[in-house]
Formats: structure tokens, sequence, C-alpha cells
């Protein structure tokens, strides 16, 4: 029974990320935000992470990472580690040492939110030629951070949601 | 820290990034991205499924896409409003550049621009209306020329129009010259080639040395036309049928049958007045009466 509810489980949260991942790139779909748009898979991999086992939980980091990565660059890479080490870490933490409530999943994700668009601007843009540099990540990364964050809250009940419904059935 | 270190779990994520590492190595070494193409060929289909409701959402409603229906036509009736305007201020521009190049040419006429309003579809000479009458200064008998040449004259006149006869018309009696040979003779339209837009020079001397090319001028010597006016070339001499005397065929270099922008002078100098000393010069008895006979009666 655990194992068939952990199957569903697994699929249920396969769908919700190929889903989340089309949706984020589908043209006209997601309103942008002076021409950004939000890292829906950060969340998702975070809010999944908080809930799960911790292998559960590296696994979903593993695809989200590797959508992220292939959404920006069509190569697997920064995202796909960070995620898979984080997603993995929280998982881990999730079981051992912090209790999942709604105050601790958003300043996990918050934090790994920033740190990881931050450290991902410090890579790949700061890096380069780019003229006015802060301007840039101030008017499209912040935005993109903000506007990531918007669906933290929506993305954990959902997944409470639907994790507590299944336990019940 | 020890347990997580010897747990299965960590295993399991030293193994997964070991094979993130691979797979990264693997696509800087070939190039070739199998982890993208593959997840790529797993959303495809989704996404074209997504693409197409979100285009489908985002498609204009009945109501938004009448009113800018709407909006466009009226858009494009101002836009052929202004391309109306457009071609009537070039073709002002271009009738006015005319007006100016022959106000140049012929400093001592007084001349009044006039555009074609009406062509009576019954007159087989291309008689024609213009915009210009009485009030504008027309008087019957000014003669009408564009910049390559003689038109015709003003037959009748009103208050705001006046009526113009070319020299297609057999009622046309212009003294005229060629002005090579400096044989004179009568330009004269013709029934049978006034619509091929050809006039004829009759009253030639039968020893005239006329010949294919030569340009053929007013002489100015009834007064009615001022000299040295352009009427046309000649094209061919030929015999008249009914007597043994030879007569021109001269081509106007403006094409009479569709001229649109024509010029009347409706002052030169000597109009009125038959000039005594030409007249000795260019022989020309019969010719001078028959055009001042035609001015007169229609004046």
């Amino acid at each position: 029974m655990e194992g068939r509810f952990k199957f569903l489980r697994f699929v249920a949260y396969a769908i919700e990320v190929a889903v989340l991942y089309v949706l984020s790139g589908t043209p006209g779909f997601l309103p942008e935000i002076l021409g950004v748009k939000p890292l829906l898979l950060l969340p998702v991999a975070i809010t999944i992470a908080v809930f799960e086992s911790e292998v559960t939980a590296m696994i979903f980091g593993v695809i989200c990472g590797a959508l992220c990565d292939i959404g920006f660059s069509t190569d697997i890479g920064f995202y796909t580690i960070s995620l898979t080490l984080l997603c993995f870490a929280f998982g881990y933490c999730a079981r051992n040492f912090f209790v999942t409530n709604f105050v601790n999943a958003m300043v996990i994700g918050s934090v790994t939110t920033v740190a990881l668009i931050f450290i991902h601007f410090l890579i790949f843009t700061a890096g380069s030629d780019m003229p006015n540099l802060w301007g840039h990540f101030a008017r499209h990364y912040i935005i993109r951070i903000l506007y990531t964050l918007l669906f933290l809250p929506p993305l954990f009940w959902f997944n409470r949601l639907f994790r507590s419904s299944m336990v019940e059935a | 820290m020890k347990d997580l270190i010897s747990s299965k779990s960590f295993k399991k994520l030293i193994c997964v990034l070991l094979i993130i590492a691979v797979m990264i190595t693997i696509t800087a070494v070939s190039g070739r991205s199998v982890v993208s193409s593959l997840l790529s060929s797993l959303t495809l289909g989704l996404q074209e499924v997504s693409a197409a409701v979100s285009e489908e959402a985002n498609k204009k409603s009945y109501d938004e896409l009448l009113a800018e229906n709407e909006a466009l036509n009226q858009e494009v009736a101002e836009l052929r409003t202004q391309l109306v305007d457009y071609y009537d201020v070039k073709q002002e521009n271009a009738r006015l550049w005319r007006y100016y190049d022959l106000k140049r040419d012929y400093p001592q006429y007084e001349l009044l621009p006039a555009t074609v309003v009406r062509r009576d579809p019954n007159d087989d000479f291309y008689a024609f209306t213009i915009n210009q009458g009485k009030s504008d200064g027309v008087s019957v008998g000014d003669p009408v020329v564009t910049a390559k040449g003689l038109v015709g004259w003003v037959s009748a006149v009103d208050a705001s129009t006046s009526r113009v006869k070319t020299i297609l018309s057999p009622d046309a009696k212009v003294g005229a010259i060629d002005s090579v040979s400096r044989d004179s003779g009568i330009v004269t339209g013709s029934v049978s080639l006034a619509d091929k837009n050809l006039t004829t020079m009759t009253k030639i001397s039968a020893l005239n040395t006329m010949k294919q090319g030569d340009i053929i001028i007013t002489t100015g010597i009834s007064g009615l036309y001022p000299a040295s006016v352009i009427i046309g070339e000649v094209t061919e001499i030929r015999f008249d049928e009914y007597d043994t005397s030879k007569y021109a065929v001269i081509k106007p270099y403006e094409d009479i049958t569709s001229v649109i922008d024509v010029v009347i002078i409706t002052d030169f100098e000597g109009k009125g007045e038959i000039s005594e000393g030409s007249v000795e010069d260019i022989t020309l008895p019969a010719s001078s009466s028959a055009e001042e006979t035609t001015a007169t009666a229609g004046e």
C-alpha cells in the first residue's frame, strides 16, 4: 500500500513538474513583468523536497534542475547540480532536523531562490562585458526573484493539500 | 553526519552527481546534449498543446475584431483621401513646372495655365473645355499651347470656362512656315488624319523643298497667333487628290487627343495686328486672309 501510494505521489509530482515546465515556457500564458518570467521549477523542486524523503527530493531536484538548465542554455549544469544537492539536503533535513510547516518552507524556499538566482547571475552574467551590469540585475534579476517567490506559497499549499488528501485516501 | 555519509541515500546522491558529471563531460566533449534532446522530445507534445491553447486564449474576440476592423477601415479611408490629395498635388506640381518652363521660354507672352475639364465625345477633332473663362481674362481666339507646341485656339468663352478647338480640326487655319526650307502654308485639320493626331499643311508651293522631319512653326503674320510657336514636324509630303498642289502631313509634338494641361496665351506682342513686313517674305495672301477670317468669325 505504501509502495503504491509512493508511486502515485511520484507520478503526480512528475506531472506537476512537466505541466509547470511547459506552462512556464508557453508564450502568452504567464504575463511578463518588464520582460521577465518566473522560474516556476525552483519553488516546485523546493516544495516537493520539504515533503519527501531525500532520495525522492533529489530525483525531482535533478529533473527540475535539468529542465531549468535546458530552458536557459540547452546544457545541464548549474541548476541540475545545485538543485540535486539542495533538494537532497532539504529532504534529509525535513526528515531529521525540522518540521515541515509553512514558515519553514517559506524561509528555506526564499533563501534558496534568492541565492540560486543571485549565484546564477554572478556566474553567467556578471562575468560578461555587459554594460550597466547592476542596473540589469535590478531590472531583471530582482524582478525574477520576486516573481518566482510569488509562486512559493501556492505551490507549497498545493503540494501539502495533495499529500494530505492522498494520506487520507 | 557519519550516519548521513554512510547511508544509502548519500551513496545514491553521489551516484547521481557522478552521472550528472559524466553527462556534463559528454556534452562538453561531443557538443551534443543528450539530456536536452531527450527532455525536449518528451515535452514537445505538451509544449505544442499548451502553445495552441495559449494562442487560442489570446485570440481577439469578435467585438474586438469588429472594432479593429472599423478602425482600420477608417484609417484606409483617410489614407485614400490623402493619396488622392497627393496625386492632385503631384499633378498640380507637374502642371506648374510646365507652365514655368513655358513662361521662361516665352517671357513676352501673357500666359494663363488651364486644365482640360471636359472633352466632348461627339467632336471628331478632339475639342475640349478648359477651366478658365472670361473672368480669368480669356477671350475668343486666344491661342492654346503646351510646352510642346500649339494645341488650338479658344473658340468660345463663358464666365468660367472656355471651349478650345484643336489644330486637328478642319476649322483651323493657322499660317505656318517650315523653319528649315522657309516654305509657307496653312495648317488645317483633316477628317482622315485627326484620329491619328495628325494635321496637314496645305497651300504649299509646288516647288517647295520641304522634307520629312522639318519643324513647322507659326508665322504670326495675322496677329492671331504669336510668331514661331511650334506646331509639329513634317512626316510626309503628299499630292492633293483634287488638284496638283501638295500638302504636308504634320505631326504635332503634343498628343492633342489626350492633352490635359494647357496654357492660354492671353496676350502677346503684335496681337491683332497684321504684320505687313512678314507678308512679303512669306507670300501668303490667300492663307493670311483665311486665317484672319476664321479667327474673326470666332470672335
